[in-house]
């Protein structure tokens, strides 16, 4: 017992010495530096804070929307959740592919997709005033509380289908078998049988999904409009617009604060729902759509989650290779003009410009930061998933647990502010260095490495180990023939996610980039925020690439899963 | 199914194999002696010809290592919480609206470039010199040129004119508390009408149908008419219709928008460099700095970053002399001023507008 | 001896697994140990694999003492009771281990796995992947890989375990026959006496830790050591009684004693060796409680002075009595009656 707990620690090491350095050091920093500029002394912003009515505002509203966002996204997530858990259909592992692009993507190409969908120019708008001869867009969808909560929904959907999807695909169906023999009609099974079984799971994915929209920051500045801001948003307003770093300090500590409390829910409850692997479970839990309305059920959520998800791609995509210039409703023309013109310009350097980035090179320096984020995330969370695997519920790991998740709860101007003051001194003087980005990447991509890793590395039975032992294997020889390999898929997995992860990330990047190595997104930013169609154009270019890696991302991920390992 | 597991690691593999090198920076010609290093720190719109750049390190024996630390505000905040320990020997970026915060911060050494001496008075907004000017860009409202002329009506001319009824629902703005061109587009209306008028303008911008966005993308392409939306006057830049040019599609002789450029309806962002506080290297810092604000540079700033030289005797692109609309006189405010209200004009901008 | 283990112990916190058990198995021979779960049989099979080290207590083999020495390098083979199957590899990669382990040639890999997939009947699976075989196919395979390297000493725990009685009797009898034609020394873990006497050349009956005897197969069952033993296989009439002046003073009254008996005593009266053809000698009247076919017998409960005893009689038997009649059994003291150790 000793020993396994020494072991615990051990393996905790380094990941906590990574934590400790890059993030909660330059937070501290940051957070401290920040309270002593206030002139009132350092609680005085507290207490402006909680007497604050536009602090109080942005809160509730911060819950509120969040609230509001969660339950549209069960809403959509668990009837998917269903028919990926019980049901085998051809085309699943792309539909189970194409719901997790959208979280990869960055705010920026999101909004685009969405003004390309339902702007007053998007193509729903178009085809409607074109039909019914309107002289006004009929939809007003940015810039309003439906175009937070549907992106919301875009985002997020996918935490649902894979959370409760894979938990529930190994759920026995013989159990509402049984509770059926006893005499509960369908109705029963599902109340008393099915639903409280999986109930750790829905909360902890619901929790997890809060998480993510109570931080939402680019969803609602682009798409949400001035009327609306969360704290994130509030932050990033009071540090930058108003340097008010102290309000801006407590407002961090108060996101942090309900993070935390949320985190540590999540991993009670999810470390409640791992299991280990059975390999031929789903096998035995899923059946062929047979009947008719297990068809028509099917249809409707695979058309719904479609729609949901991937028509606002699917439109960014169309708009990258139409000529703006022939979709003038003015002109009234719809006629599809084609055009690769967007893309051909992505790879001239009209200005000469040594920042100037073809998209081979964008794309060449975003995969090399992914790449250095998977080594690192990977070299980071194997020994973190590996000491979570000892035992979940140890004290040292119900503590830790939680902490892990906690980079994805803070503010990104935050901590990037925190960077420049805390790496300022040798030996950890990175602030210039092109390796703050991969370590930032590995900050958020972290949780998502231990989450895969760590049910499969329960999974291993001990009595594998044993069994290559006694064949004359050596510890050595055990944990590349055994271990490495059974992780193996896992491990991938978790690569990918990180990868994907990096190749999609923006805000931290935006902070501590170098102009010289600009990856995707950067590159699309500098394209949007100059006027000009062709910049647009290639802007809208550059982001279908950018989809396009995603998805491959998400195929591989789909490929490499063994058995529904992973909790997200 | 083994297989193709194998096929797809070998294909990531080797796929990151071949954009590994892809991502080193060009190896940058080096002439013995050893080059002196020299860092510049700006803000995301920064950007600069090679050739450019070339002609500098050539001339000085120097390699130039660019930081870039998000937008202005980002930017300034970043040089300001640095400043016990700079991250570059040189800043570029701030402008008239942070100018004060970079200021009061301290974080710029006092530099008299002799080429201050070609730049005019008005950009030279600090006495002491700490901060020198390098570019101007113009925030004016743009209009759909084409809506207008379908309309059978005029443009705006003036502020005043956007409170006319046949300009009701016309206008998108920007949010100043979240937009760079938003906040200077509060200035102009502060500057305009002063600090006592310029409310009651924007309670009758809202009485008409203003429309508000948080960011110039949004505004600029989601709900200027020229892109699809429905508001043809869109706060923008004096410097958009000469790009709707050189970035057509087709190539075009007339851009489709134009600026509104009467008295006091723009504000002048102006942009400054300045050398850190603390740099080792203050002499190549100086060369630096006269270096932008020299002519090669100055030429080089209106394609590159989409603003435009401060140096008069910088000569500009024929596009520009035809379609840049330069405003008669835009509104001033100081960056005192502007330091010491901003936030009590967002924050009653907010409440009369978005409230 | 070959293997021999002396007064192991092994303990995990407070619950003691192992206390002092000792037993040899020589060369060629295959030893069942048998014993109700929890009994401490899977530690043992752990502590003689090496995946265990005991906490006191001797293990031999071939006079070298194995303490210390890990798994790896002992050269014995364990069959695991879940099969442990590697479920990245296929079938005959999962053969194949422990010889790429001992550094065989790829040749004679091949060799010897197309061999013992021939011998357990599998030879066709080579490619196939573990997941998709059925228990018995799994269990075949597992046999397989524990065979291939040849161990000096096979271990099995609890091999046929999870599967149904019919596949289950036949693999009995072909991993008998595969273990007497390969002369593999064996030790074999089960908890089924029927297992246990088919298999084994000499029984281990364990109970918490310890041997509660030791034996060949005939002798445990016809001579059970002990009450445990003798619960344990099925016989159930164990009594206690005083021996008083040549009689066994018991709760079903007074029957003869043995010669070597006194004092307080264990009383057996062993279900099987009973008749009810009226040819006594000595005989015991009850009545019929109920009565259960079992196959090849039949299975009485019997009221004697109102303690319930059963009684094994074959279904050959015609004039079996129904419940609630009247029997009289007829029965030899000398080979019914047997006195069990305290």
């Amino acid at each position: 017992m000793q020993n396994k707990r020494s072991v615990t620690v051990l393996l905790w090491c380094a990941p906590l010495i990574f934590l400790a350095i890059f993030y909660f050091y330059p937070l501290g920093s940051i957070l401290k530096l920040s309270l002593a500029r206030s002139e009132a002394g350092a609680l005085a912003p507290f207490v402006e804070a909680i007497t604050s009515p536009s602090v109080h505002r942005v809160l509730g509203f911060t819950i509120w929307q969040a609230f509001l966002s969660t339950i549209l996204t069960l809403l959509l997530g668990l009837p998917g959740a269903y028919l990926l858990a019980r049901f085998d259909f051809r085309g699943k592992t792309l539909l189970r592919a194409l719901t997790g692009v959208p979280f990869v993507m960055p705010t920026l190409v999101v909004a685009a997709s969405f003004n390309a969908l339902l702007g007053p120019h998007g193509w729903i708008n178009v085809g409607l005033m074109e039909v019914f001869n309107l002289p006004e867009p009929p939809i007003q969808f940015l810039n309003s509380l439906p175009a937070i909560l549907v992106a919301h929904v875009f985002y997020n959907t996918t935490i649902v289908l894979r959370m409760v999807g894979d938990f529930w695909s190994h759920l026995d169906p013989r159990l509402g078998k049984a509770a059926q023999v006893l005499g509960a009609n369908r109705w029963q099974v599902l109340k008393n049988v099915t639903i409280p079984l999986l109930t750790p799971v829905i909360t902890a994915a619901a929790l997890l999904v809060f998480i993510f929209d109570f931080t939402s920051f680019g969803v609602i500045l682009i798409l949400g409009g001035p009327h609306f801001a969360t704290l994130e948003v509030e932050i990033f307003y009071q540090t930058i617009s108003l340097f008010n770093l102290p309000l801006a300090a407590v407002l961090s500590v108060l996101q942090l604060g309900c993070t935390l409390v949320m985190t540590i829910l999540y991993t009670r409850l999810s470390a409640k729902t791992s299991r280990p692997i059975s390999l031929q479970s789903s096998r035995h839990t899923q059946g062929r759509l047979l009947t008719w309305q297990q068809r028509i059920f099917a249809f409707g959520v695979i058309a719904l989650l479609l729609i949901i998800l991937i028509t606002p791609l699917l439109a960014l995509a169309g708009r990258s290779v139409t000529s703006f210039g022939v979709i003038d409703t003015r002109e009234g023309s719809l006629a599809p003009g084609l055009t690769l013109a967007f893309y051909r310009e992505l790879s001239i350097n009209r200005q000469e410009s040594l920042f100037y980035a073809p998209p081979t090179t964008a794309i060449g320096i975003s995969l090399t930061y992914a790449a250095a984020t998977v080594v690192l995330a990977l070299i980071l969370g194997l020994p973190a998933a590996w000491a979570l695997a000892q035992d979940r519920t140890s004290r040292l790991n119900r503590v830790l647990d939680p902490l892990l998740m906690l980079p994805l709860g803070t503010s990104a101007v935050t901590l990037g502010l925190g960077f420049i003051i805390a790496l300022a001194h040798p030996p950890l003087d990175l602030r210039t260095s092109p390796l703050l980005v991969p370590i930032a990447h590995t900050l958020v991509a972290f949780p998502f490495v231990v989450r895969s890793l760590t049910p499969a590395l329960q999974s291993i039975q001990p009595s594998l180990r044993h069994a290559a032992a006694v064949l004359g294997a050596s510890p050595r020889q055990v944990l590349r023939h055994i271990d490495l390999p059974l992780v193996g898929r896992a491990l991938l997995v978790a690569a990918t996610f990180a990868f994907t992860i990096s190749i999609g990330e923006f805000g931290a990047t935006s902070l501590l980039s170098r102009p010289e190595y600009p990856t995707v997104p950067m590159a699309i930013y500098r394209l949007l925020s100059r006027p000009g169609v062709l910049n647009y154009g290639q802007a809208l270019a550059l982001s279908t690439i950018l989809m396009v890696f995603a998805i491959s991302g998400m195929l591989a991920i789909e490929r490499f899963r063994i058995a529904d390992v992973g909790e997200f | 199914m083994k297989y193709k597991t194998i096929i797809t690691i070998s294909v990531l593999i080797s796929l990151l194999a071949a954009c590994a090198p892809a991502s080193e920076p060009e190896p940058i010609e080096i002439t013995p002696p050893e080059p002196l290093k020299l860092t510049v720190m700006t803000h995301d719109s920064f950007a600069i010809s090679e050739d450019v750049l070339e002609a500098f390190q050539e001339q000085y024996n120097a390699e130039v290592q660019f930081i870039e630390a998000g937008d202005t505000g980002t930017a300034v905040n970043k040089a300001a919480l640095a400043k016990d320990k700079p991250l570059a020997d040189v800043f570029y970026g701030v402008d008239n609206t942070f100018l004060s915060r970079a200021l009061d911060e301290s974080i710029f050494e006092a530099y008299a470039s002799p080429l201050l001496a070609d730049i005019p008075d008005d950009f030279k907004l600090d006495p002491q010199n700490r901060a020198l000017p390098v570019d101007f860009g113009d925030v004016c409202l743009n209009y759909d040129v084409a809506y207008f002329e379908e309309n059978d009506l005029s443009p705006p001319e003036t502020l005043e004119d956007l409170l006319k009824p046949e300009y009701a629902g016309l206008l998108v703005v920007e949010n100043p508390a979240t937009s760079s061109p938003g906040l200077a587009f509060l200035f102009a209306t502060v500057g305009h009408f002063g600090p006592e008028g310029y409310l009651e303008f924007w309670q009758g911008l809202v009485e008409n149908d203003l429309k508000v966005v948080n960011d110039w993308e949004t505004a600029y392409y989601s709900e200027f008419s020229q892109w699809g939306g429905t508001r043809p006057i869109v706060v923008s830049y004096g410097s958009s219709p000469p790009f709707e040019v050189i970035f057509a599609e087709e190539p075009i002789d007339q851009p489709p928008t134009a600026a509104v450029v009467g008295a006091g309806s723009c504000f002048r962002q102006i942009e400054f460099v300045g050398i850190l506080k603390g740099t080792p290297n203050r002499e190549l810092a100086e060369k630096w700095v006269d270096f932008m604000l020299s002519p090669t540079f100055q030429e080089d700033i209106p394609l590159q970053m989409y603003v435009f030289p401060v140096n008069p005797n910088a000569n500009l692109d024929k596009t520009f002399q035809e379609y840049l609309a330069t405003p008669d006189a835009p509104a001033f405010l100081s960056p005192t001023d502007i330091a010491a209200h901003r936030e009590e004009w967002i924050n009653a901008w907010t409440e009369t507008v978005l409230r | 001896m070959l293997l021999s283990i002396a007064n192991v112990h092994k303990s995990y916190g407070h619950i003691h697994a192992l206390r002092g058990i000792s037993f040899e198995v020589a060369e060629g021979e295959i030893v069942t140990l048998l014993g109700p779960s929890g009994c401490g049989k899977s530690t043992l099979l752990g502590v003689i694999a090496g995946l265990e080290e005991p906490d006191i207590g001797d293990i031999y083999w071939d006079d070298r003492d194995l303490r210390g020495l890990p798994p790896h390098k002992r050269g014995f083979g364990l069959m695991f009771q879940d099969y442990a199957l590697f479920p990245h590899k296929n079938v005959q990669e999962n053969v194949a281990f422990g010889l790429l382990m001992s550094k065989w040639h790829q040749r004679e890999i091949t060799e010897r796995v197309d061999e013992v997939l021939e011998l357990v009947g599998l030879a066709e699976y080579g490619n196939r992947a573990v997941a998709t075989l059925s228990g018995g196919e799994q269990q075949r395979v597992a046999l397989a890989r524990s065979l291939a390297p040849g161990p000096d000493l096979l271990m099995l725990d609890e091999p046929l375990g999870s599967l149904d009685r019919t596949l289950r009797e036949r693999l009995m009898a072909e991993l008998r026959s595969i273990l007497r034609q390969m002369e593999q020394t064996a030790l074999y873990v089960t908890h089924d006496q029927e297992e246990a006497f088919a298999l084994a050349d000499r029984v281990v009956v364990m109970n918490q830790g310890r041997a509660a005897q030791i034996g060949t197969p005939q002798a445990v069952y016809q001579k059970p050591a002990n009450a445990f033993v003798a619960n344990f296989l099925g016989m159930s009439n164990i009594f206690q009684g005083k021996v008083q002046d040549g009689l066994i003073r018991s709760p079903i009254g007074d029957l003869p004693a043995p010669d070597e008996a006194e004092g307080t005593i264990m009383l057996l009266i062993r279900p099987d060796i009973i008749r009810l053809d009226g040819s006594g000698p000595k005989q015991l009247q009850g009545r019929v409680l109920s009565r259960s076919f079992r196959g090849s017998l039949c299975r009485l409960e019997v009221e004697i002075q109102s303690h319930s005893l059963t009684f094994d009689l074959p279904s050959s038997v015609t004039n079996l009595p129904r419940p609630g009649e009247s029997i009289v059994l007829d029965y030899d003291p000398t080979e019914t009656l047997q006195i069990l150790a305290q």
